[in-house]
C-alpha cells in the first residue's frame, strides 16, 4: 500500500518490453538503481512494468545496452498530473505572466498627482504649481524613469518665489507635492517696508518678485552686496523676494602626524590693574594657570579710572581674554585627515548660511596635502533671498 | 565433495555464531504459503518466462514454475516474486558439489 503510495506521489510509467531478452532489460535496470516493480507477463512476447516517473530518461540507455525494445504504454502519479495541469492551463499562465509584465509596466508611470499645502494655497495657484512641474517633465502618464524630482523642485523654488518649500516623492503611481508657501508678504507690507531694497550679499540674480515697489535688477544680473535692488514707489514702501545663486567658501585643515593644537574650553577673562604706561608695575593681577593648556590671547580691553571731575588716575584695568589650547600629539592617517579637514570646512560655511538656502553645487577642493597638513577648501552655491532693507550693516 | 574455501567458511561461521547467509553468501529464501517468495542476496534474474523464472544465486539458481508470476519488487537486495507458485527447485551449480 506505502509503496503504491509512493509510486503515485513520485509518478511512474508503465512500459512494455517486447520480444526475448526481458531478463536482461530488468537485471540492467536493477543494476543501475532503476526502480523498476510490478514485472508480468502480459502474452507470450511482451512484459509489462512499472518505473519511477524520474527514471524514464535513463530508458534509452537501457535499451541501446541491451538491445531490448520498450514502449511508453502509460504515465501516472502527481509529477504527470501536475505537468498535466501546467499544459492545460498553459494559456492561463501565460495570461497571468503576460497581466503581471503589463502592470509591472503600468506602474512605472504616473496617474495622479495630488498638492498638498501646508496650509490653504494663498499666494500660488495649484495650476501654476502643475504647469511648472510640467515644464520640469512631471505630469500625468508621463514615466517616473523619465522623471527628476530634485530639478523639478529646483525649478518650482526658483520660478515660483512665494514658496519656501516643497518635496517631491512618489507613492506607487501618486505624485505627492508637499508645498509651504511664504508667509503672505502682500499683507504684511507696513511701515518697516519704507525704503528701497537691498542686496545684502554679493551673488547672481534667479529671481525677481516684486511685491511692492519697482525692480531695479533683472535675472541673470550679477549684484554686490548693497546693490539696489528694488526702488520704492511713491509712498515711499517696497518689498520683494529676491532669490540669487550666492557662493559660500569654507577652510579647513587637519594635522596628518604631528602636534595639533584644539580649543579646549570656554574663553576666560582675566583682569589687572596695572600703572599706566608702566608694564611691570601690576598692582593687582589675576592671571591664568597655564599647566594644563595653552592659553592665546584673542581680546584686551583697557578702562582708563577716573575720579570726580574728570581727573585721571595713573592706573589702568586690563582685561584680557583668552582661549585655553590643548596640545596633542596625533597621527591620521591621510584619508582621515581630509575627512576631518572637509568636515571643519563644511561646517564653517554652514556657520554662514542663512536660515532658509538651497543648496545647488558643491565642490571640495584639496589645497595641499603634505605628510604633516592637509589643507581643504568646500565651496557652496546656494539660492537664497538676497533682498534686505535699508539697513545694511 | 566440498572444496575447502567452503569448508573453511562453514567453519568460521560455525566458531563465531555467524548465520551462514552471511558468510557464505547464501540466498536467503522466505515462502509465503505458495503466495509469495522473498529471497534475499539473489544475483540477478537468468531466464524469465510467463510460467517459469529462473534467478540466479551464489552457489547455483532457483527455478520457480507456477502461473500468474508477477515480480512485485526487483532491487540489488531481494527479489519478491507473487503469484500461484506451483514448483521451486534449487539447482546447485556443479562446481559447489
Amino acid at each position: 500500500m506505502l509503496a503504491r503510495l509512493l509510486g503515485l506521489i513520485l509518478g511512474y510509467c508503465v512500459i512494455h518490453i517486447r520480444g526475448r531478452g526481458g531478463e536482461r532489460f530488468i537485471n540492467f535496470a536493477m543494476e543501475n538503481g532503476i526502480n523498476i516493480w510490478d514485472i508480468s507477463w502480459l502474452d507470450n512476447n511482451i512484459i509489462e512494468a512499472k518505473i519511477e516517473y524520474g527514471h524514464v530518461h535513463l530508458l534509452p540507455a537501457i535499451r541501446s545496452a541491451t538491445k531490448v525494445p520498450y514502449k511508453i504504454k502509460l504515465k501516472r502519479g502527481l509529477p504527470v498530473f501536475s505537468m498535466y495541469l501546467i499544459k492545460r492551463r498553459l494559456a492561463l499562465l501565460i495570461g497571468g505572466i503576460t497581466a503581471f509584465i503589463i502592470i509591472f509596466w503600468l506602474s512605472g508611470y504616473a496617474y495622479f498627482i495630488e498638492i498638498i499645502p501646508d496650509e490653504p494655497l494663498n499666494l500660488v495657484t495649484e495650476e501654476a504649481i502643475l504647469a511648472e512641474l510640467e515644464s520640469a517633465g512631471i505630469s500625468l502618464f508621463t514615466s517616473f524613469s523619465t522623471m527628476d524630482f530634485a530639478n523639478a523642485e529646483y525649478s518650482l523654488l526658483v520660478n515660483q518665489p512665494l514658496i519656501s518649500f516643497v518635496n517631491i516623492k512618489r507613492e506607487g503611481t501618486k505624485i505627492i507635492v508637499s508645498v509651504v508657501e511664504k508667509t503672505n508678504m502682500l499683507e504684511n507690507i507696513t511701515g518697516d517696508d519704507l525704503g528701497s531694497v537691498w542686496a545684502g550679499k554679493d551673488g547672481v540674480i534667479e529671481k525677481v518678485l516684486i511685491l511692492y515697489g519697482e525692480a531695479a535688477v533683472e535675472s541673470g544680473d550679477t549684484v554686490a552686496k548693497g546693490d539696489l535692488l528694488v526702488t520704492p514707489l511713491d509712498d515711499g514702501k517696497s518689498s520683494a523676494i529676491v532669490q540669487a545663486k550666492v557662493w559660500y567658501q569654507g577652510y579647513g585643515e587637519c594635522v596628518v602626524s604631528g602636534e595639533s593644537s584644539e580649543v579646549a574650553g570656554e574663553v576666560i577673562r582675566t583682569l589687572t590693574l596695572a600703572l599706566e604706561n608702566k608694564e611691570t608695575g601690576f598692582l593687582f593681577s589675576k592671571k591664568i594657570d597655564e599647566t594644563d593648556f595653552e592659553y592665546i590671547k584673542i581680546d584686551e580691553d583697557i578702562t582708563p579710572i577716573y575720579l570726580w571731575q574728570g581727573i585721571r588716575l595713573p592706573i589702568n584695568i586690563i582685561e584680557e581674554y583668552y582661549l585655553p589650547y590643548a596640545t596633542t600629539n596625533v597621527d591620521n592617517g591621510q584619508a582621515e585627515a581630509i575627512e576631518i579637514a572637509t568636515e571643519k570646512a563644511v561646517n564653517d560655511i554652514l556657520s554662514k548660511l542663512p536660515d532658509e538656502y538651497m543648496i545647488l553645487e558643491e565642490s571640495i577642493e584639496i589645497i595641499s596635502q603634505t605628510d604633516d597638513l592637509v589643507r581643504v577648501k568646500v565651496e557652496y552655491i546656494c539660492l537664497e533671498d538676497i533682498a534686505v532693507k535699508n539697513n545694511i550693516e | 565433495m566440498v572444496n575447502r574455501k567452503t569448508k573453511l567458511k562453514e567453519t568460521l561461521g560455525e566458531v563465531l555464531d555467524i548465520g551462514e547467509d552471511i558468510i557464505m553468501d547464501l540466498p536467503r529464501i522466505t515462502l509465503c504459503g505458495n503466495r509469495t517468495i522473498n529471497i534475499e542476496n539473489h544475483k540477478g534474474i537468468m531466464d524469465y518466462a510467463p510460467l517459469n523464472i529462473k534467478i540466479r544465486v551464489s552457489n547455483g539458481f532457483i527455478e520457480i514454475a507456477g502461473e500468474n508470476l508477477v515480480l512485485k519488487d526487483i532491487n540489488r537486495e531481494e527479489i519478491i516474486l507473487e503469484g500461484n507458485i506451483l514448483k521451486l527447485n534449487f539447482v546447485v551449480d556443479e562446481e559447489e558439489e
